[in-house]
């Protein structure tokens, strides 16, 4: 059964740019503009794994991590975080607000792949 | 102190004592005027008068007085050796925010071109891979390589043919079949009518030959009986040449039917001869069908091989379009570069419009201090200055 992945980024094109490349592998995609809205569509669905920007309005992915570390059904749901921040007391953050994992952008797309494949096993 | 201020401001307000005391001299100088003591009225007036001026011109003064000893208060005297080096002060932290506003306007800069060199790499790429693909795809197309007949109507035409020649085939083969047995049947019905006349030549023979002997004793006998069998040796010599006749006959039945047997062998190798003619026919015609079904097999493994190549061109197609894709988000990292960067050339300017030195400098260093809260360091979210894929960690 195919995977459902939740990204969230406040871009419209780095939104686009994952949707293609996750959906030619075969998985769900479903899109979220920043971390409340991504907070919203998790309520309502489970998700196999998150991919989130970190700088968006409204709530930024850090404070989206912890959300849903808060919430029973997503405590052990792999969270990596998409961004352009490469500091490692951003990274050091990150780890300590549960993510699973940093990527910085750009992304390539066999790479994003490769960390699914990786994660989700 | 403050409400002193006010009261001195309206000298005739309720609050102030000097109000009743003119209204107690202006009560005087009526009662005077009603008493008809108009000298003393006026008099007392025109004091009230003066005094009221001279006071008020007092009052002015130490409200003067009072309010700048309260600006005083507010800004504390500085010594004059000391705005100098605040305006270093401010002058230093402003280059150090328009350098950064430099450095980061040279990695937006690098980063669009980084970006707009591996976009055109790539699409290049994609133009080149579609002409390679499309060449592959005519070459699985065409018959051979020296011809550009598609294929598909070369192998058309060559079903066609093959069809035919095997139609063909089939009604010679019928043809042939039908007459070989219907000459066959007839050969055998020579054959086996051969011995029955050679049988019956034979007892011919037989006959013949004892009725010539026969014959032969009649005469003998005529010949005893003298004048009385001069008749009967006339029959038998009749009967003597009736017989030579008859094995004459059979001789000439005899080379007839050698003769006939000489056609029928003839006739055998006739027919062998038709079938032998045919059947090469045949074998040329399906010697030129294998050689066209060797021209298929061949093709064939040509196209094994430009389907190989076509697979390995789609893995070239997934990598550039991973380039593009790697490519086009410029966009956003630049937005959030720029972004970052006109915050601080807004906050500059701002500042700059403000011209309270001490405040200027407050601003600066409450900005510096959010970005540090903020937690970014080097004051910008935006580290990258090309389009090379990011570090990924995985904790």
């Amino acid at each position: 059964m195919s995977k459902n992945i939740l990204v969230v980024d406040d871009s419209v094109s780095i939104r686009q740019m994952v949707e293609a490349t996750l959906k030619a592998a075969q998985f769900n995609v479903t899109l979220a503009e920043d971390g409340q809205d991504a907070l919203d569509k998790c309520s309502r669905g489970q998700f196999d794994f998150v991919l989130t920007d970190q700088n968006m309005p409204r709530m930024d992915g850090l404070s989206l991590i912890k959300a849903l570390r808060g919430k029973a059904q997503f405590s052990k749901t792999p969270i990596v975080v998409l961004t352009t921040e490469s500091s490692d007391d951003m990274k050091q953050k990150g780890k300590a607000a549960g993510a699973t994992g940093w990527m910085v952008k750009p992304f390539s797309p066999d790479v994003l792949l490769n960390v699914l494949k990786r994660v989700l096993g | 102190m403050a409400e002193l201020v006010s009261s001195l401001k309206h000298p005739l307000s309720f609050r102030g004592g000097w109000f009743w005391l003119s209204f107690l001299v202006l009560f005087i100088s009526w009662g005077a005027a009603y008493t008809q003591q108009t000298a003393l009225s006026l008099t007392i007036l025109s004091v009230a008068v003066m005094a009221s001026v001279a006071r008020t011109a007092r009052d002015q003064e130490v409200l003067k007085a009072t309010e700048l000893s309260l600006a005083a208060e507010r800004k504390p005297t500085e010594p004059p050796t000391q705005v100098p080096e605040r305006m270093q002060r401010i002058n230093r932290s402003l280059s150090e925010l328009l350098t950064e506003c430099e450095v980061n306007i040279d990695r937006v800069k690098s980063t669009q071109d980084d970006a707009v060199e591996t976009l055109s790499c790539a699409f290049a790429s994609l133009r080149s891979l579609v002409e390679e693909q499309n060449t592959l795809t005519y070459a699985l197309l065409k018959s051979d390589a020296e011809s550009d007949e598609v294929y598909a109507v070369q192998l058309q035409q060559f079903v066609e043919e093959t069809d035919q020649t095997l139609m063909s085939f089939i009604d010679t083969s019928e043809q042939i079949s039908q007459s070989t047995q219907s000459l066959m049947t007839q050969v055998n019905t020579i054959c086996e009518a051969m011995p029955t006349v050679q049988k019956a030549l034979s007892d011919i023979d037989a006959i013949s030959s004892q009725t010539n002997l026969l014959a032969l004793n009649a005469a003998i006998e005529a010949a005893r009986a003298g004048e009385a069998g001069r008749g009967f040796a006339v029959v038998a010599d009749e009967v003597r040449k009736l017989s030579t006749r008859s094995t004459e006959f059979s001789g000439v039945i005899t080379q007839q039917m050698t003769m006939i047997g000489d056609l029928i062998v003839s006739l055998e190798k006739e027919a062998r001869f038709v079938a032998d003619m045919d059947v090469s026919n045949v074998i040329c015609k399906k010697d030129h069908i294998r050689e066209q079904l060797l021209s298929i097999a061949e093709k064939a493994r040509n196209d094994m091989s430009v389907t190989e190549q076509l697979e390995s061109l789609n893995g070239q197609f997934a990598a550039t379009i991973g380039d593009a894709i790697r490519g086009m988000q410029f966009g956003d990292i630049n937005g959030q570069n720029l972004t970052h960067t006109g915050g601080i050339i807004s906050m500059v300017r701002d500042q700059l419009e403000t011209h309270d030195m001490a405040h200027i400098e407050a601003q600066i260093e409450d900005y510096q201090g959010q970005l540090v809260a903020r937690g970014q360091l080097d004051h910008n979210p935006v580290s990258a200055s090309s389009m090379d894929a990011g570090d990924v960690e995985l904790f």
